[in-house]
């Protein structure tokens, strides 16, 4: 099996939480299918670097050491949004309301693990600096809401709208089967004050 | 009897019941389960979680992402839920917190209608989880004031962190069991304050195999020992914002 070829602090935190939930897990005698599913914060930070094509060289002997099978998902929900809040905002992607994005993600929780590959997306779109933020938007007339990314330029290019079509359609198929929904777009204004 | 506080920060508590590969489950259990619990809880939906596998396949680890589906029955006020999952039975219950008093009543509930379902002779897993968000309104926060339980950095290292993540196991021999306790930092809601997260995850050794009937006892001390830890975590400062009631 390759070496691991991630580099990254955040895959070193992988790792690290790999170790954490191995400990965690251990379980009887390993499986023939030497199953494994990981879990818990760790998800946003695969789902991520899956996108980024590196978690094929994912280097799962570290796992051996624990005999790890039949991993499950951890039964809490706050801890992969709140992993998730903090990866964000280590990107600098900024979240006005971080109240409302826990209450959105507590009821629509398999949308916790597309937020992050839908930034990546943006990121590598993006030509030119941009602030992001991630938000729910209320409609006043209908009871219903849903994530938005908010892309901010201090001078808009010309072509932003074109970038942000481009967007929606690659995200597509990650909301596809969503319980959630989530929009990219702009509102034009320049970027907000995170304070 | 732990402290108790008027604002705790208690953002999610987790009782969870891991069944062994031997019991006997099929997908007319949950309904049956619900039938027993529906006046307690009486909404029932379903939610998608998703995961992550790795498999061991004839052409090397293959990585699977799939979602799975979960039954979930709340409480009207629907901040306590149990979920019903693939050989999986957790109680959970977020923010506020109601104390262990009105929670654990509800573990007893839903275990029951589990045990009445179908025959349960041990457990491969129990887990009692207490994860609390901790917001400090301070835009300057020296740990030491309010945590027990913190990063250690040596006088030859800077002070200012702007991350951390801290961890440990505690063995408690006694009841076979250990709890990995972790302290990081947080988003927190209201600028200008600084949040951590303070998880306290208790649960049997790998070894230690629970009866069932035995349960809700393990559950009950492994509850005192999860609050020995948390207020041996906090310092008195703490303690004033979270408003503890005498």
């Amino acid at each position: 099996m390759p070496e691991t070829s991630i580099s990254t602090a955040s895959a070193k935190r992988s790792e690290y939480m790999i170790r954490e939930i191995g400990q965690k897990y251990i379980v009887g005698e390993p499986s023939e299918s030497h199953a494994y599913t990981v879990l818990n914060g760790l998800l946003p930070l695969l789902c991520e670097q899956k996108s980024k094509g590196v978690i094929g060289d994912f280097d799962l002997t570290k796992l051996a050491p624990y005999s790890l099978v039949d991993i499950d998902k951890s039964s809490d929900i706050t801890t992969e949004i709140e992993t998730l809040l903090n990866l964000l905002v280590s990107k600098r992607i900024i979240i006005p309301k971080p109240a409302e994005i826990r209450r959105y993600l507590m009821v629509y929780t398999d949308m916790i693990h597309i937020i992050l590959p839908i930034c990546g997306i943006i990121n590598e779109k993006l030509n030119a600096p941009a602030q992001v933020s991630l938000e729910v938007y209320k409609d006043p007339e209908i009871k219903d809401e849903h994530l938005v990314i908010y892309m901010r330029q201090a001078v808009y290019d010309d072509k932003i709208m074109n970038i942000i079509d481009e967007i929606n359609e690659e995200c597509d198929g990650l909301l596809h089967n969503k319980s959630g929904w989530l929009i990219i777009t702009t509102d034009f204004k320049p970027p907000q004050s995170d304070k | 009897m732990g402290k108790k506080y008027k604002s705790p920060p208690i953002i999610e508590s987790v009782c969870e019941f891991r069944l062994p590969p031997d019991t006997k489950w099929d997908l007319t259990i949950p309904g049956l389960i619900f039938e027993k619990v529906k006046e307690q809880f009486p909404h029932r939906e379903p939610r998608v979680f998703q995961e992550v596998e790795f498999k061991q396949g004839p052409q090397g680890v293959e990585q699977l992402t799939h979602s799975r589906e979960r039954i979930l029955f709340l409480t009207n006020d629907r901040n306590i839920f149990i979920q019903v999952g693939h050989r999986l039975f957790a109680i959970n219950c977020l923010k506020p917190y109601p104390t262990w008093n009105r929670y654990k009543p509800k573990i007893e509930i839903a275990f029951k209608a589990l045990t009445d379902t179908i025959e349960v002779k041990n457990l491969q897993r129990i887990g009692l989880r207490y994860i609390n968000r901790i917001e400090i309104p301070e835009v300057s926060v020296k740990l030491d004031d309010y945590f027990e339980f913190r990063p250690f950095l040596g006088s030859r290292l800077p002070k200012d962190m702007k991350n951390f993540i801290v961890g440990c196991v505690l063995p408690f021999i006694s009841m076979g069991a250990e709890c990995n306790l972790q302290l990081t930092a947080a988003v927190p809601e209201k600028h200008g304050s600084h949040a951590f997260i303070l998880d306290l995850d208790y649960f049997p050794v790998q070894s230690q195999i629970i009866p069932s009937f035995e349960a809700l006892n393990w559950v009950e001390k492994a509850h005192t020992h999860i609050e020995e830890i948390f207020e041996g975590c906090i310092t008195a400062r703490l303690r004033k914002i979270f408003q503890e009631v005498k």
